[in-house]
């Protein structure tokens, strides 16, 4: 009987130091979850969450201040996730507070961060919504990090196509290195100063002349100062472009004239062109001026005829 | 032909164990109760238990924690090794290798009693004078091992879980505060609830193998030894298959 009582009692203690420490785990893992304290719940719109659980821890300034208590897509680019925050921390958190997704370390689990907010709000309360921040995706940072290695392999390589050209005393680094390139740089920027200083008497005397067209000097400047002259430049273009049609005109009559001299055809080419006519023309010629003084001849001794002496003399009194 | 008896003889022996639960069940509810009966064999099956349970939880939790620690340096994960370990003891080691110890240890000792009553006709006896030997022999060891073995888990995660903690001090250093604080942070509830139901199994297989193998011993003392042989096998064999069924269970409820 007493052996069996202290086997009741062994089993006793037994079993009771099995559900102490049951009880004890579950305790401490509720406590970790707020399952046992008062909190508030808050809720922050995210488009992603990756991989975030319910359960996940919510961290404020670094310190763990509730948990994740559950997550429900809104829509195809809402995700709305819903956290306990513990009344005790809940005061410290204002309600333009940031939320965002990131990890415990490299490797760890996924948590909320709450971040403060610019400017001042007021202490968020239970059923409060807080604006979120887009969060670091580990993913696409490797994405963007193989993305720049992708860049510095080629810079990289065009740095190494440099400094081979740096290298090469044919090139124009090679040529500054020379010694003497020195005087010949340094005489060509004599010559260029110089060159400059000419240019620049050159521009003021441009200037010069600028001023005085603009004011009206010489004969640039009452052109393009002086009504009056731009009025008989006008009138003269005018009277050009009429001498100009009447010239046109003539010409055009000249060429159809040489041209009729061209043809073979008319009084005109056989008096040019015909040379046996020019021969028969010259010998009537001849013969009509020895005809003409032989008519001279004849009419002086006409004259002297008695027959017509007394016209001529009447015509000589009325000349007087 | 040695085959199909073979698988045959597995079926019928399938069935058997099959329609003992059965029984176990129908009499299980139905009074009279074996109190005194069902205290004594939960003294045995648990509290007798609890010495080599935790030896083995503490030399487990201590070397897992040595053991890990070279891959987790590897990666730079030193001071994840706290969490590691307890989600590890916790989910399965913990659990798996407490029942393996109880199917060695009580699975044995229930076959090997009830064998040795079987062959000695001790049962046969309880029958004539009027007793149930099923409720009061079966019933009240499947009941015990089913109530002890979660206990038996308590206690060994936390045997195991604190060896971790001189395992991770034997080259570290690392406050309790700390350690507890870590492995309390990364424990959820959904890593403890599933692993101590299937524990509840893990008992319930024990015992109820245990005394099917002694209820059904054959061939005088030789059958002893095999039944208690036969039970330890078979029940280790069960309770590998209760955990891959539970962790599908687990991994569909999505606690995994």
């Amino acid at each position: 009987m007493a052996e069996e009582r202290s086997q009741r009692s062994k089993l006793g203690l037994f079993v009771l130091g099995g559900t102490v420490l049951l009880v004890l785990a579950l305790y401490l893992m509720g406590t970790r979850k707020d399952l046992f304290s008062r909190s508030i719940t808050i809720s922050s719109d995210l488009r992603e969450v990756g991989g975030l659980r319910t359960g996940n821890n919510v961290r404020y300034a670094g310190i763990d201040v509730g948990t994740v208590d559950a997550i429900e897509i809104i829509n195809d680019t809402i995700v709305r996730v819903y956290m306990n925050i513990r009344m005790d921390d809940a005061e410290h958190i204002r309600t333009n507070a940031l939320a965002s997704v990131g990890t415990d370390g490299l490797i760890g689990n996924k948590l909320v961060n709450l971040l403060s907010g610019e400017g001042s709000g007021t202490p968020v309360s239970d059923g409060d919504a807080i604006r979120s921040v887009p969060s670091l995706d580990t993913d696409a940072m490797i994405r963007t990090l193989d993305r720049t290695n992708g860049n510095l392999a080629a810079i990289t390589d065009d740095l190494r196509q440099v400094s081979a050209r740096l290298n090469d005393p044919n090139n124009l680094v090679g040529m500054l290195t020379d010694t003497s390139m020195g005087g010949v740089i340094r005489e060509a920027v004599y010559q260029l100063n110089a060159a400059a200083g000419n240019a620049r008497a050159l521009t003021e005397g441009v200037n010069s002349i600028v001023a005085d067209v603009e004011g009206g000097k010489g004969a640039l400047g009452v052109l393009l100062a002086d009504d009056a002259a731009e009025a008989d430049v006008r009138r003269m273009l005018s009277e050009l472009h009429t001498a100009s049609d009447t010239l046109g005109l003539a010409i055009g009559r000249i060429d159809r004239f040489s041209r009729s001299l061209e043809s073979d055809k008319g009084l005109v080419h056989t008096l040019v062109r015909d040379t046996a006519l020019a021969n028969d023309v010259q010998r009537m010629m001849t013969r009509l001026d020895t005809t003409t003084l032989l008519l001279n001849e004849d009419l002086r001794a006409l004259q002297r005829n008695w027959l017509l002496r007394k016209y001529f003399k009447e015509k000589e009194k009325q000349a007087k | 032909m040695v085959r199909s008896q073979t698988v045959r003889a597995f079926v019928e022996e399938v069935g058997d164990i099959a329609s003992f639960t059965g029984r176990f069940f129908r009499e299980v509810f139905r009074p009279r109760y074996e109190w005194a009966e069902l205290l004594r064999q939960s003294f045995i099956n648990g509290y007798r238990s609890l010495p080599l349970v935790a030896v083995t939880a503490f030399i487990m939790g201590l070397v897992l924690t040595v053991q890990s620690r070279p891959t987790l340096e590897r990666f730079g994960a030193e001071s994840m090794l706290p969490l590691m370990v307890a989600i590890s003891v916790v989910r399965e080691i913990g659990p798996v290798i407490t029942a393996l110890i109880c199917a060695g240890k009580i699975g044995s000792s229930i076959g090997a009693e009830l064998g040795s009553m079987k062959v000695t006709e001790q049962i046969d006896a309880m029958e004539v004078s009027g007793t149930n030997p099923f409720k009061y022999l079966v019933v009240t060891r499947v009941v015990s091992t089913t109530l002890m073995v979660p206990v038996l888990v308590v206690f060994a995660d936390a045997i195991a879980i604190y060896a971790s903690y001189i395992g991770v001090n034997i080259k570290g250093s690392v406050s309790w505060s700390l350690f507890h604080q870590q492995v309390f942070d990364s424990l959820v509830f959904a890593d403890f609830l599933p692993a101590f139901i299937k524990s509840f199994f893990f008992g319930f297989a024990i015992g109820i193998v245990g005394c099917y193998k002694g209820f059904n011993t054959k061939n005088g003392t030789e059958g002893v030894g095999q039944a208690s042989h036969s039970s330890v096998v078979v029940a280790s064999l069960v309770i590998f298959v209760i955990d891959l069924i539970a962790v599908q269970i687990t991994d569909i409820l999505g606690y995994n």
